[in-house]
C-alpha cells in the first residue's frame, strides 16, 4: 500500500506537472492572432519548446490555417498539422507537446537538456529513446498492455492476427525490484513477458525475455508451449531473428539495447517531416489507436551496421531517434546492395490513454509512455505488419512472481486474468 | 479371410469420410469470425476448436491374431485404416467477479470438454471395424464406457483460487512435470492415453487427474508445489480392457504392445487354459492418494526443479496368484506403490561468446524405488529400484544462414536397474533381463539392467508469420537399434484452418519397442479449424 500511494503521488504530481508545463504552450499555439509564439524568443519559461537542437535554432509558429503549425530548424522546416489518430492533448497543442520531456527536473532518460542529448554515445540513443523511452518506463513498477498484431497481404488484405498481452518492468531506476530475487537485482536490466491469446494455433504460447544489465551478454528466453503445458528455455533467441508468428524481429520487441554484435554512428540530424506513406502515420492508420506522432521533433540519424565477421539481416539500418522527446521513431533496413528492405514505425502511447493500477484506473501521467503502435512495411515481399494496443496501463498490482517461469503456466485469456 | 477385393473399399470409404468431414468443417465455420466468444456481461468465454485426423497404414500386411472366442489364431488382411478420429474441443473460461471480490482475492473457473468419435470401428466388414469390441470401448467417449478412465468427456474442470502468493488449482487438471521431451521420469503425475502412442500432442494425451494442486510462491522466482491426487489412473493401452474377467483381445488394436497381446493370448488360452484376472483399483482412500511436492527456483543462470512423488506404478501390474506365472492359476491386476524422487535442471549458456552463447543444456534425474519389472522369460514381477538420467542440448542453428533458422535439440536418455531380486529362481532364462514392451516370447524382446535412447527432434518455420511448421523427430533405442521417425508439416491456412500431414516410420527387429510398430508405419493427415 505504502509504495502504490507513493507512485499515485508521482502520477498525480506528475499530471499536474505536464499539464503547467504545455498548458501555456496550448494557449499560445491556438493564438492565430498573437504575436507570440511558441519559441523563446517569447520569454517563455524553460518548459516551452527548446530554441535551440542539435545546434541549431527550433521554433513552433502558428501556421496558416488553424490547428497547424510552422516548425523551423535551421534551414528545415515544415507544416504540422493534426491527424485523427493523434491523442487529443497532441492534436490540440500541436508539436509543443513533445517538449514536456525536455523539461528540468526529469528522470532517466529524459534528465539531461535538449543541448547536450546530441551529443551522446550513439549506442545510448536506443537504450534512452526506444528501451526507456518509449517501452520500459523507468519510474514504473510495470508496465502492461493487451494488443494486436496483423500481418497483411501484398493486396492490403489480413493474412493473420494475433492478439497479445504483455507485462514488463524496468528496474535501472530501483522501481519493481520486487519482482527480482536480491540476488539478481544488479544483473537484471529488464523483464518483458507476454502471451498469445489468438489464434487458436497460438494461443496460450507466451514467454519471457529478461535484459541483462551487461551488454555483452545476451539477454534470455523462456517459451510456454501449451502442447506440452511446460516452460522451456529458448535455445539462443537472437535479435536478429523473428518474433514467434510476426514479421517484427526480436530486435524490435524486446532486444531493444544497443547490441554488442553492431557498431553505431551517429551520422546527421533531421527536422522529422513523416509523409502519409510511413505506416502509422497516414490519416487513416489505425484511428482509434491514439497515440503521439514524432512530427516536428529533431531526430538524431545513427546509421547501426554490423561488426567485421558478423552476420546480420541487415547491411545499414538507419535508426531515428526524436531528441526533444527521446523517443524512437522509425527505422529503415537496407541490404547489401543499398535497397531498402524494410520500414519499422514505433509511435508511442501516453499516460493520458492509459490506466493507473487497474483496467478502469485513473489516467497515469503524461510523462510515462509505452508502445501504442508498431509498423513493419517489408518492401522486398510486400507484407506489413502492424500491431497496436487496444488498452494498456502501469503498476497494476501484480504479484512478485509475476515473471516467473511457472506463472505462464495458468494460461491467462484476458487481460484481467493476465494481471492477477 | 477376406479377399484383396474387400480392401479397395476401405480407401474410397476413407476418402469419403473425410472429405465430408472437411467439408462439413469449412462449411459450418464462419469465414471471419473471431476466435472465442466473450460474454462479458457474465464473465466468461468459449472457444470451439475441431479437429480430424486420420492415420493410413502404407505396408500392405497381414497379421496373425489370437481369437479369444475360438482360442485358435488366425491370418488376416491388416486394415490400412488405423484411427480416423474426430474430436470437438470446447473450452470455456470465467472469472465470477462477485466471488472474486467476497473473497478479496481471484477466482477463476475452467471447463472442457471433448467428445471424440472414431469413425475406424464403423468399417465393418475390414479393419478395426471387424473387431467390435474394440469400438464398444474406443470409438466415442460420449457413450457411458471406459472412455472416461482414459479419454473423458469432460476433461478439464478446475477452479483456479489465486490469494496472495499462492495459486491453487482444484478439480480435474493435467499437472506436468520435468524438462525433458518425450522421456517421462518426473513428468508422472498424469498417466498416458496410449491407444494411439504416435501423438505428441501431451495436453490431449494425457489423462486429467483430479487433484489439489497448490502452489506457494515463496520469492519471486521460488515456488513449492504441493499436489494431492485422491484417484489413481494408469496409463491406458490397446489390450488394457477386460470383460469377465479376461482381456477382451490379445493384439486386434493396431498399436497393441507385442507384451500385451502376449500376455493376454496366454490368459485367453493360447495354451490350452484360460486363466482368469482380477482387476482391482486402488479406492480413494487417503492411504492410496498419491502424494507429491515440487521445488522451484533458479541459482544464478541455472533454473532448477527438486521433485517427490509417492504413487503408483504407471501401468498396472500383472500379478499370478501363486508368485509364479508358470504355476498360475489366475492373476491379480492393480498398480504398485512408488517413489519418485529426483531433479531438473536448465542452462542457457551466456557468456559473449558466440560459439556456444544461447546453447540450452537440459539435464533431469529420478530415482524410482518399488517399481515392477518383468524379469526372464517366465516374465515374473520384480520390484526393482532404478535410476533414470537425461541429458539434453538445445540449439537454434544456421541462423547466419537462414532467416526462420532450425531449433535443434538432441537428448540422451538412460534407465538404470540398481536393485532387483538378484536370485530370481522362478524367473527363468535370462533372469538378469527384463520383458521389453515388445516383447513377445523370445530374448530379443528383453532389456538389460541397462538401457538408453536418444531423441533428435528438428523444427523450422517457413513463410512470412510462420505460418508453415515443419519438424522432424527421431528416437533411436540404442539396446535394439530401432528407430521412430515422425516427421511433420503443418500450415496455418487461414487464422481459423491448419492443416497438416506427418508420417510415422517405425524400424527394427520385431521384437524391438518401436520395431514392433514396423507394419503400422503410417501416413497421417490433421485438420484444426476454430468453429468459435
Amino acid at each position: 500500500m505504502k509504495y502504490q500511494k507513493t507512485t499515485v503521488g508521482v502520477a498525480v504530481l506528475g499530471a499536474v506537472f505536464s499539464t503547467m508545463l504545455w498548458s501555456p504552450l496550448v494557449q499560445k499555439a491556438q493564438s492565430a492572432e498573437s504575436s507570440a509564439t511558441t519559441s523563446a524568443t517569447a520569454g517563455a519559461s524553460t518548459t516551452q519548446a527548446p530554441t535551440m537542437v542539435a545546434g541549431k535554432p527550433y521554433s513552433i509558429e502558428p501556421g496558416k490555417d488553424p490547428g497547424t503549425f510552422v516548425v523551423k530548424w535551421g534551414d528545415a522546416s515544415m507544416i504540422w498539422k493534426a491527424k485523427p489518430w493523434m491523442e487529443p492533448v497532441l492534436a490540440k497543442a500541436g508539436p509543443a507537446y513533445l517538449a514536456q520531456w525536455s523539461s528540468k527536473g526529469l528522470t532517466y532518460p529524459y534528465e539531461l537538456p535538449v543541448d547536450q542529448r546530441d551529443k551522446l554515445p550513439a549506442g545510448q540513443y536506443l537504450d534512452r529513446c526506444f528501451a526507456y523511452g518509449e517501452n520500459f518506463p523507468p519510474d514504473a513498477e510495470n508496465q502492461w498492455d493487451e494488443a494486436v498484431a496483423r500481418i497483411y497481404l501484398p493486396d492490403g488484405s489480413v493474412r493473420t492476427e494475433t492478439d497479445l498481452l504483455e507485462i514488463a518492468s524496468a528496474f535501472v531506476s530501483g522501481h519493481g525490484r520486487q519482482y527480482l530475487p536480491a540476488s539478481q537485482a544488479a544483473q537484471v536490466a529488464r523483464i518483458y513477458k507476454w502471451t498469445a491469446t489468438t489464434p487458436e494455433e497460438l494461443r496460450g504460447q507466451g514467454g519471457t525475455t529478461t535484459v541483462l544489465t551487461d551488454p555483452n551478454l545476451d539477454p534470455q528466453d523462456t517459451l510456454y508451449l501449451p502442447t506440452v503445458r511446460r516452460t522451456r528455455r529458448l535455445a539462443g533467441a537472437v535479435a536478429k531473428q523473428y518474433f514467434p508468428g510476426t514479421i517484427y524481429r526480436y530486435e524490435d520487441v524486446s532486444y531493444l539495447q544497443a547490441l554488442p554484435q553492431l557498431n553505431y554512428k551517429i551520422i546527421g540530424f533531421e527536422l522529422f517531416n513523416p509523409p502519409d506513406t510511413f505506416r502509422g502515420y497516414g490519416p487513416n492508420d489505425v484511428p482509434q489507436n491514439q497515440r503521439l506522432g514524432g512530427a516536428g521533433d529533431v531526430n538524431v540519424i545513427i546509421e547501426i551496421t554490423p561488426k567485421p565477421g558478423v552476420s546480420w539481416w541487415y547491411a545499414k539500418r538507419i535508426y531515428h531517434c526524436g531528441l526533444i522527446d527521446m523517443h524512437f521513431w522509425y527505422s529503415e533496413e537496407f541490404d547489401a546492395n543499398g535497397t531498402m528492405m524494410r520500414r519499422f514505425v514505433q509511435m508511442p502511447m501516453t499516460g493520458s490513454k492509459l490506466h493507473l493500477g487497474k483496467l478502469d484506473g485513473p489516467p497515469a501521467s503524461d510523462l510515462w509512455t509505452i508502445w501504442g503502435y508498431a509498423s513493419v512495411q517489408e518492401f522486398n515481399s510486400g507484407f506489413v505488419e502492424e500491431g497496436f494496443d487496444t488498452t494498456g496501463g502501469f503498476n497494476a498490482e501484480v504479484p512478485a512472481s509475476v515473471y516467473a517461469p511457472v506463472s505462464l503456466e495458468r494460461q491467462s485469456m484476458t487481460i484481467q486474468e493476465w494481471l492477477e | 479371410m477376406r479377399s484383396s477385393g474387400h480392401i479397395l473399399r476401405v480407401p474410397i470409404r476413407l476418402f469419403s469420410i473425410v472429405a465430408l468431414t472437411l467439408g462439413v468443417a469449412f462449411c459450418i465455420a464462419p469465414g471471419t469470425s473471431l476466435a472465442c466468444k466473450h460474454y462479458d456481461e457474465y464473465g466468461f468465454s468459449v472457444c470451439v476448436d475441431l479437429e480430424s485426423s486420420a492415420y493410413i497404414r502404407l505396408p500392405n500386411v497381414k497379421r496373425t491374431l489370437f481369437n479369444p472366442t475360438t482360442e485358435k489364431f488366425f491370418t488376416r488382411h491388416a486394415d490400412n485404416l488405423e484411427f480416423q478420429r474426430n474430436a470437438l474441443h470446447v473450452v470455456l473460461d470465467g472469472s465470477p467477479h462477485a466471488i472474486s471480490e467476497a473473497l478479496g482475492f481471484a477466482v477463476r473457473w475452467h471447463l472442457e470438454l471433448q467428445p471424440f468419435y472414431d469413425s475406424t470401428y464403423d468399417f465393418t466388414g475390414s479393419g478395426q471395424g471387424m473387431y467390435s469390441i474394440l469400438g464398444d470401448q474406443l470409438r466415442t467417449n460420449i457413450n457411458g464406457r471406459l472412455a472416461d478412465s482414459y479419454d473423458p468427456l469432460f476433461r478439464e474442470y478446475y477452479l483456479d483460487l489465486l490469494p496472495q502468493n499462492f495459486f491453487i488449482r482444484l478439480g480435474r487438471q493435467i499437472i506436468p512435470w520435468g524438462k525433458s521431451d518425450g522421456v517421462y521420469m518426473l513428468d508422472i503425475l498424469n498417466n498416458f492415453n496410449l491407444v494411439n502412442p504416435e501423438n505428441f500432442n501431451e495436453q490431449n494425451v494425457k489423462i486429467p487427474v483430479w487433484a489439489a494442486n497448490v502452489t506457494w510462491n515463496a520469492t519471486p522466482t521460488g515456488s513449492l508445489q504441493m499436489v494431492f491426487i485422491p484417484q489413481y489412473f494408469p496409463t491406458y493401452y490397446a489390450g488394457l480392457q477386460y470383460k469377465g474377467g479376461f482381456p477382451v483381445q490379445g493384439g486386434f488394436g493396431d498399436f497393441t504392445y507385442n507384451s500385451v497381446a502376449y500376455a493376454n493370448n496366454i490368459l485367453n488360452g493360447e495354451f490350452g487354459v484360460k486363466l482368469p484376472t482380477n482387476v482391482n483399483l486402488p479406492s480413494t482412500r487417503l492411504n492410496n492418494w498419491t502424494y507429491a511436492a515440487r521445488w522451484s527456483d533458479q541459482i544464478a543462470d541455472v533454473h532448477y526443479t527438486l521433485n517427490y512423488a509417492y504413487t503408483w506404478t504407471s501401468t498396472m501390474i500383472s500379478y499370478p496368484n501363486t508368485g509364479n506365472n508358470l504355476t498360475a492359476s489366475a492373476f491379480n491386476l492393480h498398480p504398485h506403490r512408488i517413489h519418485v524422487a529426483g531433479g531438473s535442471a536448465d542452462y542457457d549458456v551466456d557468456v559473449g561468446n558466440e560459439w556456444v552463447d544461447g546453447t540450452v543444456f537440459r539435464v533431469e534425474s529420478a530415482v524410482t524405488t518399488q517399481d515392477v519389472y518383468y524379469e526372464g522369460i517366465v516374465g515374473n514381477p520384480i520390484d526393482v529400484t532404478h535410476w533414470g538420467a537425461l541429458f539434453g542440448v538445445d540449439r537454434i542453428v544456421l541462423k547466419d544462414y537462414l532467416d526462420k533458422p532450425i531449433f535443434f535439440s538432441f537428448q540422451y536418455w538412460q534407465d538404470w536397474v540398481l536393485r532387483r531380486n538378484n536370485n530370481c529362481t522362478t524367473c527363468g532364462p535370462f533372469a538378469n533381463k527384463f520383458q521389453d514392451v515388445g516383447f513377445n516370447g523370445g530374448p530379443s524382446g528383453m532389456r538389460g539392467l541397462y538401457k538408453s535412447l536418444s531423441t533428435l527432434y528438428m523444427d523450422k518455420t517457413w513463410m512470412t508469420g510462420d505460418i508453415l511448421d515443419t519438424y522432424t523427430s527421431v528416437v533411436y533405442d540404442w539396446q535394439y537399434s530401432d528407430w521412430w521417425i515422425q516427421p511433420q508439416a503443418t500450415y496455418r491456412v487461414t487464422d481459423y484452418t491448419t492443416i497438416g500431414m506427418g508420417f510415422n516410420i517405425f524400424a527394427g527387429s520385431k521384437q524391438s519397442p518401436y520395431g514392433e510398430f514396423t507394419n503400422n508405419t503410417n501416413v497421417f493427415f490433421f485438420l484444426r479449424k476454430t468453429l468459435l
